[in-house]
């Protein structure tokens, strides 16, 4: 069988590479070996399907390396009164950073397995400690279980999800224009990069939310 | 989205079976199966991988290796916020996350 050699197209290459320097790097709420340490815990359970961290895996709480575990597998599903359980333990805004931390690393790790890249190295240059820049004004969601910017419910609750962290917001929302739709184009059903149409796409996007069981 | 973008484009679309009027449909679906699988079968993906770009070229293929990555990271932060669907008039339509309000998140 022939391999098939892939090259990112750049602004899709560039948005990985600031993706996996974020995971690296110090957030919000987490340092930047807390952030490595639960994007391990995460990549680990992703492709294991274990929802356990395992027990080699340290440097960060025990209750956050658990959560990027089980939300890095996918399985079982978390309930309401796991989220509050863990924000009980951990604190609600570092429970958002860790969520769209476990996800960009989930994206990272993917595209990467996909094309047949090797497995990527996190670098461990960055030493700091979490910037705890504070949020902006909050308000409890019913579209979401977490804390969002107010005003609340006013926009798709995938949207709303991290505004309560905004770095974490714009790292996620930045991958996301590279990977799938441009922002200003979400609404356009027709428009396309020159390769997969608009339906190509959405063909693709419900099968892997089919795969993991993900109503919305 | 799937039901939407179809009806955009006059393709009939079969969401319950998953089932697009496209040629390539059936490569589209295997290819994001075998990049999902914990499991982790590198020949299936391998095999996939293969499929997809000799019908629809390496760029595609890429885009669509980025598509999944990016469904793979929507999927866990729908469930790890609790995201539920607020738009009944989006989920009849078929629509789901309700594209009128995607505009502008940033």
């Amino acid at each position: 069988m022939e391999t098939v050699t892939a090259t990112l197209r750049p602004d899709l290459a560039e948005a990985h590479e600031r993706t996996w320097v974020a995971i690296s790097s110090a957030g919000t709420w987490w340092s930047a070996s807390e952030r490595r340490a639960l994007a391990k815990a995460a990549i680990s359970a992703m492709w294991s399907a274990v929802s356990e961290p395992s027990p080699a895996l340290s440097g960060a709480p025990e209750a956050a390396l658990r959560a990027a575990a089980r939300l890095g597998s996918g399985r079982p599903h978390v309930t309401r009164e796991w989220y509050e359980d863990v924000r009980d333990r951990i604190g609600a805004l570092p429970y958002v950073e860790l969520v769209g931390l476990v996800a960009v690393a989930a994206a990272a790790s993917s595209l990467r397995r996909t094309l047949g890249l090797p497995d990527r190295e996190l670098s461990t240059d960055d030493e700091r400690g979490p910037s705890r820049i504070p949020s902006p004004e909050l308000a409890d969601a019913k579209w979401n279980w977490v804390p969002v910017a107010a005003p609340a419910d006013k926009t798709a609750a995938v949207v709303q999800a991290l505004t309560a962290v905004p770095g974490t917001f714009d790292e996620l929302w930045s991958l996301a224009d590279a990977q799938y739709i441009p922002d200003a184009e979400m609404v356009d059903p027709k428009w396309t990069r020159g390769t997969l149409s608009r339906v190509d796409m959405e063909l693709l996007a419900t099968r892997v939310s089919f795969s993991r069981e993900c109503h919305y | 989205m799937l039901s939407w973008s179809g009806k955009a484009h006059g393709i009939a679309v079969d969401l319950a079976s998953m089932k697009v009027d496209v040629d390539h449909a059936d490569a589209l679906l295997e290819f994001a199966l075998a990049a999902t699988s914990p499991a982790g079968d590198r020949t299936a993906l391998e095999v996939a991988r293969q499929r997809l770009t000799e019908m629809m070229g390496v760029d595609a293929m890429v885009d669509a290796a980025a598509i999944v990555a990016n469904f793979e990271m929507m999927t866990r932060l729908a469930e790890g916020t609790g995201a539920v669907l607020h738009n009944m008039a989006s989920v009849r339509a078929g629509t789901a996350v309700g594209a009128d309000v995607f505009k502008h998140h940033g």
